[in-house]
């Protein structure tokens, strides 16, 4: 596993356009934090930097992971990954997870952004809820990232799905507002959603709200592993498609 | 038991336009332990799917295809393990990555571990020349390195089986010379070795038999000085300082078509049948003619007179 870490560290330190989330969105964060300042709504920064982190995450795996299998078959490397098609899945989880980690660190760079810069507060009361809920959607979100990545090989025009899947998941991922907002028909939908879960958990560990919070850990924590589960299933489909002569091997 | 054995075997695609495409027809082919077997074919002939298909990439629509014994479909996974598979092109690497790097990565996916898949590499880059750039990125290489990274990662697990689909497409005349040194070492080593080429001096050089293939079929096979004997292809004579006469006198021999003289007094000369050359050659040097060539009819003249030209035919 460590090689395919490494590989993937390599490919995007060595091509950083790959890291832009990590240089755009504080960029972004100073633009939110402004506004909450001039609007005198200090209680929405934390909000703020809780969607400026997941909806960077989500649009790193979007854009930058979902592309892992593209920019192989750019490569040509590919065909010869097929030749070890179980390795192959396993190195693409791994590498689609280590994209999509690197976004993490966003979450630290806008708190700070906002802590330093423009002084708000923004405590982390319940640091162990923030970490788990974090890892969990990183997970999520590469299985998502995955099924983008198959659907790429095999539908001739999957990139244009990409763009497609922002901001309706924004909104169902109850990033830019709590799924409690939402009309109800939508609502439901958004509670089969991980990300929602996961969102709210990090709201709730940064207000420290009371009460119990296993039943959205619960969620997240099978909505993940469903997403990351149906993303592996349908690569292997995705690959085996490949394998029929039904999928292009080559750019 | 055959290193690779081929029987009847057919993939057939559909068409952009939804038409079925007949890539392999009925292709059946053996080949040898320790042999270097030759696919000469033009572009869209076939080699590539086949080599596919024997590398277990594709399956095939029927027949069956079989390496070390092994089916290709139903034990794929067991012929990945014998098998290395030898791309052409600039493409198939990691360009970012230096030669270890992308063999150490190759290594992992192929199961080899730690410093197994360490050392492993670090012998191969020595053994094939790249040690002293291995930890050059490969995007910086010319195209003869690239090839032999290309070759390395197929002997990571030191297969016993070898698919080369055109290793040396693009390559200048002394890198593919140079590729064709290791492969020649490969061979002398034991490994069997199924080569598809458009070159037909490297196969000629390499390969023990050939086989030519056109529309996914298999239309000729032999060893090459055995195809070479069955044409009634020309010998070239070149000759220097010839004189119209003497010219004239060798173009009155039946089978012999003249290009020539030059004002320089050079000569091309087709001749077909041995005793043609021998009055050639007499009438040549009775003249006092001392610069003189017969290249005997290679394996280009076999592809040309079965293999029909359908890119630039007039």
């Amino acid at each position: 596993m460590a090689a395919f870490v490494q590989l993937q560290w390599l490919l995007l330190t060595r091509s950083p356009r790959l890291l832009a989330t990590l240089f755009v969105v504080p960029l972004y964060a100073v633009v939110f934090f402004t506004t909450v300042r001039s609007y005198e709504a200090p209680e929405l920064a934390g909000t703020v930097a809780l969607t400026a982190f997941s909806m960077s995450m989500w649009s790193q795996a979007m854009f930058v992971a979902a592309e892992v299998v593209d920019n192989d078959r750019w490569d040509g490397t590919l065909e010869p990954s097929l030749l070890t098609p179980n390795a192959y899945v396993r190195s693409l989880v791994t590498r689609v997870c280590t994209v999509t980690a690197l976004s993490v660190p966003v979450l630290v760079e806008v708190i700070a952004i906002g802590r330093v810069g423009f002084g708000f507060p923004l405590p982390v009361h319940r640091p162990v809820i923030a970490l788990t809920a974090t890892l969990l959607l990183v997970v999520g979100t590469a299985g998502s990232a995955l099924l983008v990545s198959a659907l790429m090989i095999i539908v001739p025009v999957g990139r244009l799905l990409q763009n497609a899947l922002t901001y309706p998941f924004y909104i169902l991922g109850g990033l830019v507002l709590p799924v409690t907002s939402l009309p109800a028909p939508v609502e439901w939908v958004a509670r089969l959603f991980f990300l929602s879960h996961g969102a709210q958990l990090l709201r709730d560990a940064m207000s420290g709200a009371d009460g119990s919070h296993w039943g959205d850990f619960w969620a997240l924590f099978v909505l993940s592993a469903m997403q990351l589960a149906a993303g592996v299933f349908l690569l292997r489909r995705a690959l085996s498609r490949a394998r029929r002569g039904e999928a292009r091997l080559y750019a | 038991m055959s290193a690779v054995h081929v029987e009847d075997l057919s993939r057939r695609f559909r068409g952009r336009k939804g038409q079925e495409v007949t890539a392999l027809d009925a292709v059946s082919l053996r080949v040898e332990e320790g042999e270097v077997v030759g696919l000469l074919g033009p572009n869209g002939a076939g080699k590539t799917t086949l080599s596919r298909i024997l590398t277990t990439l594709l399956l095939p629509t029927s027949g069956s295809a079989r390496v070390e014994g092994l089916d290709v479909v139903r034990e794929a996974t067991a012929v990945r393990e014998r098998i290395g598979l030898v791309l052409g092109g600039e493409r198939g690497l990691y360009g970012r990555l230096t030669a270890r790097q992308n063999l150490r990565y190759w290594g992992a996916m192929q199961g080899l571990t730690g410093s197994h898949c360490r050392t492993r590499a670090d012998e191969l880059l020595e053994r094939l020349g790249l040690a002293a750039r291995a930890d050059d990125r490969v995007e910086t290489y010319s195209r003869g390195m690239v090839q032999r990274v290309h070759l390395a990662r197929a002997l990571l697990r030191n297969p016993r089986v070898l698919i080369m689909d055109e290793p040396t497409s693009g390559m200048d005349p002394h890198a593919a010379q140079g590729f064709r040194g290791l492969v020649e070492e490969l061979r002398d080593g034991g490994s069997t070795v199924l080569l598809a080429t458009h070159d037909m001096q490297e196969a000629q050089l390499l390969c023990s038999r050939v086989t030519l293939i056109d529309h996914g079929r298999i239309l000729r096979e032999g060893a090459p000085k055995d195809l070479l004997t069955g044409l009634d292809s020309p010998r070239t004579v070149t000759a220097g300082g010839v004189s119209a006469v003497v010219a004239g006198a060798v173009a009155g021999i039946p089978g012999v078509a003249v290009e020539g003289p030059t004002p320089e007094g050079l000569v091309t000369l087709r001749v077909t049948g041995d005793d043609a050359v021998s009055e050639v050659l007499r009438i040549l040097t009775a003249a006092g003619v001392h610069e003189l060539s017969v290249a005997a009819p290679t394996l280009a003249e076999v592809y040309r007179s079965i293999i029909e030209d359908r890119e630039f035919a007039l």
